[in-house]
């Protein structure tokens, strides 16, 4: 029973993108019944797990990744009947399911929001981040908007700004409310019973702010000075990554030890720690997994694998990697590493993804690299972790 | 592969190599060209345009080996 309580370790996980992934009623935008009737096809590639993308009730104006119903799917994808006959099919087939949280923010189109930014004294008035603008009336700090511009938009029935670290559309929900933490645990519950194998946390280590909303530092790298994001410019010390995170996910983990064998994997997003934050971030009953921007990145040395493995590792002894090669974020490592492949062209770059498979699968990890990729090159990634997996037996 | 500890070669780029456990051997050459270093000798498990000869493993471009110690 312990092996079958950890199958994510070592897991591929093979991401679906549904918008673009397939289209079963005709209407140009890939669909629940769509991902459906291609789950044989992903099985037989032999990966472990689907990860999909948010197919939540939403505006779209970060293609889902603002939610305005966390209980409800988007009529663009389906509905909640579809979306159990998806989870009942994969488990047919052997597949786990991992769908998308995206609790950081909320869209600005969900009710709550709608009832914060009506009043100060609604009951839903401290749900999100709210502060009085300085004297001269400009945002309460410097904390920047990952997507550009300013982290706050003002709101003139409460004469207040609120924060968002992404687009105004997404306002950051409060962490700090306990009642905020109490109703995304309730969240996770609601999909676990729908029979859910875990989640993709998106924007994991963005959840909490300094409460005294202190200005984030100047980033002291050189580079800083050359980026062409005033957000690159800084080093967050206080926009995000509070240490209030690492009792938070400890609940969320309590949450998903309720049920049998279920996974958490994070998505931290963060150029100045990230590994060691992976390692944190899975230690202690927190998260299973956790992924960071490193090894999506262009850099292509065996230099920089090394560094990424051996500290994650000097962190966390007990933590547990997921390394991600590859998904809707960054360029596909195909083209980043072609050039790399001079000579070999296309096909070279090609080996290059084969052999980060094996790296992976050897490394002791897991590893999401298939957003997408055409299936013949999957099914050869995967052949080359099933050949050893074999050849170990 | 999901226990044991990673303990890394120290060769020069674009070699990356290590063992994991005690008990299985990766080599990775993450160039265009051809590559060859001492390796120990090991019981191949799967790789892509490798030679051993002796000690010696040769690694074509893009070329991997994974192996038993």
């Amino acid at each position: 029973m312990e092996q079958k309580a950890e199958w994510w370790r070592g897991a591929t996980i093979y991401q679906i993108y549904p918008r673009s992934f397939m289209d079963s009623n005709g209407d140009g935008i890939g669909d629940i019944p769509g991902i459906t009737s291609r789950l044989e096809t992903i099985a037989d590639l032999g990966v472990d797990a689907i990860w999909i993308s948010p197919i939540f009730t939403s505006p779209m104006a970060d293609m889902g990744y603002d939610v305005a119903d966390y209980r409800d799917i988007d009529p663009t994808f389906g509905t909640l009947a579809d979306f159990d006959a998806m989870v009942a099919k994969a488990h047919s087939l052997g597949l786990k399911v991992l769908i998308d949280q995206v609790i950081s923010h909320s869209s600005n189109q969900h009710p709550f929001f709608i009832e914060s930014k009506s009043s100060r004294d609604n009951p839903k008035a401290d749900w999100y981040v709210w502060a009085d603008p300085r004297p001269d009336g400009s945002a309460p700090n410097n904390w920047q908007a990952i997507f550009g511009g300013i982290a706050w938009e003002w709101e003139p029935r409460r004469k207040q700004y609120y924060f968002h670290n992404f687009l105004k559309e997404q306002p950051d929900l409060n962490f700090h409310n306990p009642e905020v933490q109490d109703y995304v645990l309730d969240v996770l519950r609601f999909w676990l019973d729908r029979g859910v194998d875990g989640f993709r946390l998106d924007t994991v280590n963005f959840y909490f702010h300094d409460r005294m909303l202190r200005d984030d530092a100047a980033d002291f790298r050189p580079e800083a000075r050359d980026a062409w994001k005033p957000y690159d410019m800084q080093y967050h010390l206080f926009s995000k990554n509070q240490p209030e995170n690492l009792v938070f996910l400890q609940k969320m983990r309590a949450v998903l030890d309720e049920y049998d064998d279920r996974t958490l994997v994070g998505e931290v997003g963060e150029s100045h720690h990230a590994t060691q934050m992976m390692g944190e971030y899975t230690s202690e009953n927190r998260l299973h997994m956790a992924y960071s921007f490193e090894m999506l990145k262009f850099d292509f040395t065996a230099e920089h694998f090394r560094k990424q493995i051996e500290e994650f590792f000097a962190t966390a002894p007990d933590g547990w990697p997921c390394w991600a090669f590859s998904n809707h974020d960054v360029v596909r490592q195909v083209s980043r590493w072609m050039p790399h492949a001079d000579g070999l062209g296309r096909q070279g770059a090609q080996r290059r993804v084969h052999q980060r498979h094996a790296l992976a699968a050897r490394e002791g990890a897991s590893t999401d690299p298939q957003h997408g990729q055409p299936a013949h090159r999957q099914q050869r990634a995967r052949a080359l972790s099933a050949d050893v997996e074999a050849a170990e037996r | 592969m999901l226990t044991g500890d990673t303990l890394f070669a120290e060769l020069p780029e674009p070699l990356l190599a290590f063992n994991r456990g005690g008990e299985i051997y990766c080599a990775f050459n993450l160039s265009d060209a051809p590559q060859q270093f001492a390796a120990s000798e090991c019981t191949a498990l799967v790789s892509q345009d490798t030679e051993q000869v002796g000690s010696t493993l040769k690694l074509g471009p893009n070329g991997f080996f994974i192996g038993r110690i």
